[in-house]
């Protein structure tokens, strides 16, 4: 086929899952025959910046980015990658929002540099060191959305919008068939120790599912294994900060007639546990917190 | 430097040659357990299968398996039959995938960067690998919620049943990944069994695996079990009390896991893998055996074993949500030991009241691994001073050999980098 695209893949600080959820798609053999695939590598173990270098300029057509960026050798990396590639894709949930490590960035640098394995670096979302063109969400991304991101870069006559995200633009509550019994928020469950009711919505229940907040295309998959959402699509279009988001969603929930109701409300909302775990579980570094910047004291 | 986000598991590996009064090889294991315990403190015990799947997605059906057992034992809670038969079929989904990904993904294998089976008949076997792939992870997705990371274990059982239908396609499934395993395991015998043969990398070490009541090997969960390099028991109990063992290892030889560990350290329960591995024995002598090479044999048995353990799982897996949790006691401290397909892996948990994290602690093959890598890297190198490509050949057979959890090294191309006495890149080396 002449013309062929050239595509890079790129795998930074990451677990592995993202290059399996590529490696799984039914149209990964469609997409090696339809592009010129220059490399697929991982951050340190068979590419270096030298190698990098030699590309030209922009000769890279696109280029996927699955991983956490995490200190100057892994921004100073992803800026190269940037010159090389005319279009870059932010690929699962540690590229698009920095994903479950930016939790580490509840830690001071100081008490991240006393740990044995750690440098004190913090975790950044990609499209904070370089411009993104476009966002495949998920944690992994989830074959819908990887078929979809597929079919429009490689298949499609034309490329897609420059900022497309590879997934809805309504919530995961879009895709949930659970029924809605609106309720007031009295107190807040957890799933492990109080099963919920697998037909009707897990707000309504008292539990916290970031479903309202996150962006959907997931086929709402948690929700169907009884599991509330975790968040791991990021923010729903037009949502800044999703834990911000869905903690204004329960406030606005939290109600009690009669006297006393401000303190009562305040007890509902200081009981949720690990609150920076449970609503920015993928997003605290793309968060309008970010990180820690002091030791706390 | 490798996997940034593995800093907060133990260890990551890297092969560093020095050239100081000869030539020594040596894989490192950083120890970064506090700061995974660090990582973990506060978060809630329901979350904690999600977390330790995400951090190594490789292994992610043991992990997140590994994460609930200990759970289980931190709430003092034995799920329901119904729920463990449905966790034993993820199990064995989980291992036929992760073999499938190091036999035909990460082309695992020798100096011709096979280990058989690509080289024989690639052009169909390759082909339904691909096939095998798909299917294993239909399965994962069906018995667990979620492709490649499920999320149906909680502690005390599952967080929702499967229906009858999907049933009906899990069995489906596991028959044609019984087929495929067995086309595989014959093909590996037809060429892959000659080329084991003739690599003469033997490394004595004792063997890690665990065991199923009846002391067979178990390719889910059991006892540990440790035999010498003569085959006889050393040690045996539950997790909680063989751990520290693992953890302040004195012995002279090294500890190995995986594949080559697990067929030294009990018999294959079921008939047709049992069958195929005495023609291995056969062929190769043993048990006990530690011809380095024999593993990849011994993989290739596994996916046929793992195939017989998913179906007679999947006989016992009822569908519906009903009945699939038991209640919870008071939390406090749980320890557990699952067998993945690099090998055994121990996570211990200490919960508050609240069932808020206090304490983790994940105990992970690439620990283990490094020292027998290490004694057989010696062995390769022996009292050479100079570096060959056929050095380099066997350094990269004794890592995809000994099956490390290394990322770099398993998946991956291998770097092999030379340095001098002052601990200059004088020459470096890849495989792709």
């Amino acid at each position: 086929m002449p013309n062929k695209k050239t595509l890079a893949i790129y795998a930074a600080g990451g677990c592995g899952g993202c290059g399996q959820s590529l490696l799984l798609s039914p149209n990964l053999v469609l997409l090696l025959d339809r592009v010129d695939l220059l490399f697929w590598a991982s951050s340190t173990s068979d590419l270096t910046d030298e190698e990098i270098s030699a590309y030209d300029d922009r000769g890279i057509d696109l280029l996927i980015y699955a991983g956490t960026v995490r200190g100057n050798e892994n921004i100073a990396t992803a800026r190269l990658l940037r010159a090389k590639a005319k279009r870059v894709v932010a690929y699962g949930a540690c590229a698009h929002l920095g994903g479950l490590c930016g939790l580490a960035n509840v830690y001071s640098g100081a008490q991240l540099r006393a740990l044995p394995s750690a440098d004190g670096e913090f975790v950044q979302p990609l499209s904070s060191v370089i411009d993104v063109d476009y966002i495949l969400p998920g944690c992994p991304p989830p074959q819908a959305m990887v078929t979809r991101m597929m079919e429009e870069l490689f298949i499609a006559d034309v490329m897609p919008e420059q900022g497309t995200v590879f997934a809805s633009n309504k919530a995961v509550c879009a895709q949930c068939d659970r029924k809605h019994v609106p309720n007031p928020l009295s107190s807040v469950r957890r799933f492990h120790t109080a099963p919920p009711d697998p037909e009707i919505c897990l707000i309504d229940q008292g539990y916290i599912c970031l479903g309202p907040v996150t962006r959907g295309g997931c086929d709402a998959v948690c929700l169907k294994s009884n599991r509330p959402c975790t968040g791991c699509a990021g923010p729903v279009a037009g949502v800044r900060d999703q834990g911000g988001a869905i903690l204004h969603a329960l406030a606005s929930l939290v109600s009690f007639p009669g006297t006393d109701t401000e303190k009562k409300e305040h007890q509902v909302l200081d009981s949720i546990p690990d609150v920076i775990g449970t609503t920015y579980k993928y997003s605290a570094a793309s968060s309008i917190l970010k990180r820690r910047v002091n030791d706390g004291k | 430097m490798e996997n940034r986000v593995l800093d907060l598991i133990p260890g990551f590996g890297e092969v560093v040659l020095r050239k100081k009064a000869g030539l020594t090889a040596r894989v490192s294991v950083s120890k970064g357990a506090a700061g995974f315990s660090s990582f973990m403190r506060g978060r809630l015990a329901e979350d904690v299968a999600l977390y330790v799947q995400r951090i190594d997605a490789h292994c992610a059906v043991p992990q997140h398996l590994a994460a609930v057992s200990a759970l289980d034992r931190c709430y003092h809670v034995a799920p329901p039959k119904k729920a463990i038969a449905m966790r034993r079929a993820l199990a064995y989904a989980g291992f036929y995938f992760h073999h499938l990904e190091e036999l035909f993904l990460s082309r695992a294998g020798g100096s011709d960067g096979t280990s058989g089976l690509i080289s024989t008949d690639e052009s169909i076997l390759v082909g339904d690998a691909f096939s095998a792939v798909t299917l294993s992870q239909e399965l994962i997705t069906l018995l667990g919620g979620r492709e490649i990371t499920p999320e149906r274990g909680i502690p005390g059982g599952l967080s929702s049943g499967i229906s009858d239908e999907g049933i009906d396609q899990a069995k489906r499934d596991a028959s044609q990944l019984l087929s495929f395993a067995l086309r595989a395991e014959e093909a590996f015998r037809a060429s892959g069994a000659a080329w084991v043969k003739v690599q003469d990398l033997t490394v004595p070490a004792y063997s890690l695996a665990t065991v199923e009541k009846d002391s067979a090997v178990s390719l889910y969960d059991g006892d540990l079990c440790i035999v010498d390099e003569r085959g006889k028991e050393w040690a045996k109990g539950e997790a909680i009390d063989i751990l520290p063992k693992l953890l302040s290892w004195k012995e002279d030889l090294p500890l190995r896991v995986g594949p080559l560990a697990r067929l030294n350290v009990g018999k294959i329960s079921t008939s047709q893998a049992r069958s195929l591995q005495e023609k291995m024995f056969d062929t190769l002598g043993g048990p006990p055996l530690h011809l380095v090479a024999a593993g990849h044999w011994q993989t290739v048995i596994e996916l046929v074993q793992a195939s017989e353990l998913l179906a007679q799982a999947l006989s016992e897996v009822e569908s519906g949500n009903s009945g699939i949790t038991s209640p919870l006691g008071k939390p406090d401290e749980g320890i557990a030991a699952i067998e993945g397909g690099n090998g055994t892996t121990v996570h211990r948990y200490v919960l508050d009241e609240q069932g808020i994290v206090q304490e983790a602690q994940v105990f992970l093959p690439r620990q283990v691994q490094a020292g027998s890598i290490n004694v057989a890297l010696a062995s390769v190198i022996g009292s050479n001073d100079e570096v060959s490509e056929t050095t380099i050949e066997r350094i990269a057979d004794v890592i995809r050999a000994n099956r490390p959890a290394f990322v770099p090294t398993a998946v991956l191309p291998l770097r092999v980098t030379l340095r001098d006495e002052v601990g200059k890149v004088s020459q470096e080396w890849r495989r792709p």
